[in-house]
């Protein structure tokens, strides 16, 4: 009977303590982690869009993350596309106030370094600027194909949602 | 029975990666920069310090039924710990280890250490044991990363080396990790004047030492 009973008291034991101590862990690290995340996305907008007033949307799009607007009627929109590895892309696309792309940035990167990561590169982003609807056109990076392909689909979800919202978000 | 043996064993003789290949995942694939390498190793030896201390203190507590769920209890929760506290102070480092870095909880250098060492020895050795194991661990990783990506992308630890040679992507790719893996091993193995065995057997294998099987007399 004893050895019925111990074993898995003794794992439940360590269960409930390793839990426990988790538990701290997570409340003393929480706000560091947020803080760092915000950090992180504030630096990424600043680097393109320079200093303003960013306020988020509570409205949220089908396949965009999130939806940030500046008191210049700029919209920036947060997405996570698919690149060579799933998710591998998270970028800051802004619109200007006339309906056209004005900068990208990334905020992460998980593409293959040393071939998925040249379309940071500053002649492939040049392309995107000035675009101001869902078909267009821009050169692929040889060795890239599948980063860049990711750029593009980010690129059209994002004039496709401002195109079809434009009111609601300007609004 | 002497302390610093425990330690540096680890590092070439017994290297968990080199020698014992064990951990095969994390090293080819967080290893295309060196700086990946050297924060992978760190937080791999941090787990491994601390698993070894908690399952040597526990080692009379747990029941032999249940060892293998409590170990991987133990090892999971320093994992999330050091994933919290990697996302709070080095979050560059902490999205480009991404999955990794949960996946060391099955890293089988880490659960080797605490059926293999931790679970029958005092808790000095055993804490000399995993940092040995987790310093041989990031060395490595650290070489690799680096010799993948002065080949592969001409920078080290990020920064651009002058005069460098045009780098070969090749390197960066899985297929140039098991090559420099391979290089690698057969470069400790020259270095540990290491040759195969001339009769397979539990001699040739460098956990003998420890492993209850050998001292038996165990045949293959």
């Amino acid at each position: 009977m004893r050895e019925k009973i111990v074993p898995p008291l003794v794992l439940m034991l360590i269960c409930i303590c390793v839990s426990g101590l988790l538990v701290l862990a997570n409340a003393a690290t929480k706000d560091k982690i947020r803080a760092a995340q915000e950090e992180k996305l504030k630096q990424s907008l600043v680097d393109v869009f320079g200093e303003a007033d960013y306020q988020t949307l509570e409205q949220t799009y089908e396949g965009v993350t999130q939806v940030i607007r500046d008191d210049k009627n700029r919209v920036i929109f947060d997405i996570t596309v698919d690149g060579y590895a799933k998710d591998g892309l998270q970028l800051l696309i802004g619109i200007d106030e006339s309906g056209a792309v004005c900068g990208i940035s990334i905020v992460s990167i998980g593409e293959t370094p040393g071939l998925g990561t040249k379309v940071q590169g500053d002649a492939f982003l040049e392309q995107f600027n000035g675009i101001n609807s869902a078909a267009f056109t821009v050169d692929t990076i040889t060795g890239a194909t599948y980063s860049s392909n990711g750029m593009k689909k980010a690129v059209e979800t994002v004039m496709k949602t401002y195109l079809e919202n434009k009111e609601a978000i300007l609004s | 029975m002497s302390y610093s043996r425990e330690f540096f064993k680890g590092i070439i003789k017994e290297n968990p990666t080199l020698v014992g290949l064990l951990g095969m995942c994390p090293t080819l694939a967080v290893t295309t920069q060196a700086a990946n390498g050297l924060g992978m190793g760190l937080a791999t030896t941090f787990v491994l310090i601390g698993s070894n201390l908690v399952i040597s203190l526990l080692r009379n507590v747990i029941p032999k039924s249940v060892k293998l769920p409590c170990y991987i209890v133990i090892i999971a929760g320093f994992v999330t710990l050091i994933e919290f506290l990697m996302h709070g102070f080095v979050p560059d480092l902490y999205s480009a280890l991404g999955t990794f870095l949960s996946l060391i909880t099955v890293n089988c250098i880490i659960l080797g250490r605490a059926e293999m060492f931790a679970c029958k020895n005092k808790v000095l050795p055993s804490i000399l044991d995993g940092a040995g194991m987790g310093l041989g661990f990031t060395l490595s990783l650290t070489t690799m990363g680096s010799i993948r990506e002065i080949l592969g992308a001409g920078t080290w630890f990020g920064i651009d080396l002058p005069g460098s040679i045009q780098p070969m992507t090749f390197f960066i790719m899985p297929a140039g990790g098991f090559f420099v893996l391979g290089c690698v091993i057969a470069l400790v193995n020259k270095i540990a004047h290491k040759k195969p065995p001339a009769t397979l057997g539990c001699a040739g294998c460098p956990n003998a030492a420890s492993c209850a099987a050998a001292k038996e007399g165990c045949e293959s």
